[in-house]
């Protein structure tokens, strides 16, 4: 065996005899390649309402609560689906969510989250999550689609475009407030928030 | 081409497969997850959501 590993390994940090630079560099080029399209397919592919989804404690629970909301319903045909909102866009951002989806991976596996019941019981804690996560980022992934800048105060309702105006207009350091404050439950039901 | 550079040939090839095809990819994808996975802990333990 250690002869084995030496071997290679000077084989491995002496010059080609047999294989032509052209070769090599060029093979090594497919690969990188071929290997980059591949990483980004699979991360693409978790970023999928079918992968989210193919789960049951996502397709029991949140993803019938979605279903008639805005967001999945409308009269536009533009839908958000589950990584618009919850999976941030920025590439360091995204894979440190990847890697916490570590935990819900190691649930899935042990069933966490098996029954309608521990997903209620459940529910404050995780959407207490995001909450914070949208209250510390302001909203960034609401941002992605809805622009403060492009809002036209006179299509809004009065009670929206005084909120509109004041509050989400301040710096969010200065009594401002971000989407996340007041738009809460708006795409699945609200956890009990009564006191424990 | 005597034995040896044969072996030799064949070896070179065999090292070249395996780092392009499954050495290389690995790492990269483990050099990815550990920064995912610091940048994480960095977010649960010191700086909290990301705030950018």
């Amino acid at each position: 065996m250690r002869d084995f590993v030496r071997r290679y390994w000077q084989t491995l940090s002496s010059p080609s005899r047999y294989y032509s630079l052209g070769f090599l560099t060029i093979g090594g080029f497919v690969g990188g390649v071929l290997f980059w399209g591949g990483f980004n397919t699979a991360m693409e592919f978790t970023n999928t309402e079918t992968f989210c989804i193919s789960c049951h404690e996502m397709r029991d629970n949140v993803y019938q609560e979605i279903q008639p909301t805005i967001h999945f319903t409308n009269r536009s045909g533009v839908r958000a689906v589950c990584s618009d909102c919850h999976v941030p866009h920025d590439w360091t951002y995204k894979m440190a969510r990847k890697m916490q989806a570590s935990k819900e991976v190691w649930g899935w596996i042990f069933g966490t989250i098996d029954t309608r019941e521990e997903f209620l019981a459940k529910r404050k804690e995780l959407a207490g999550r995001e909450w914070e996560r949208m209250k510390a980022n302001d909203s960034r992934e609401c941002r992605n689609c809805h622009e403060f800048q492009a809002m036209d105060f006179t299509r809004q309702s009065k009670r929206g475009a005084d909120a509109h105006s004041a509050q989400l207009a301040a710096k969010q350091s200065e009594t401002g407030k971000t989407c996340i404050d007041c738009h809460k439950g708006i795409a699945h039901r609200l956890p009990d928030m009564t006191a424990q | 081409m005597s034995e040896d550079d044969k072996l030799r040939k064949t070896e070179e090839f065999r090292t070249w497969l395996a780092f392009t095809v499954v050495m290389a990819p690995v790492l990269a994808v483990l050099i990815v997850s550990g920064y995912g996975f610091v940048v994480w802990m960095w977010q649960t333990f010191v700086a909290g959501p990301p705030t950018y």
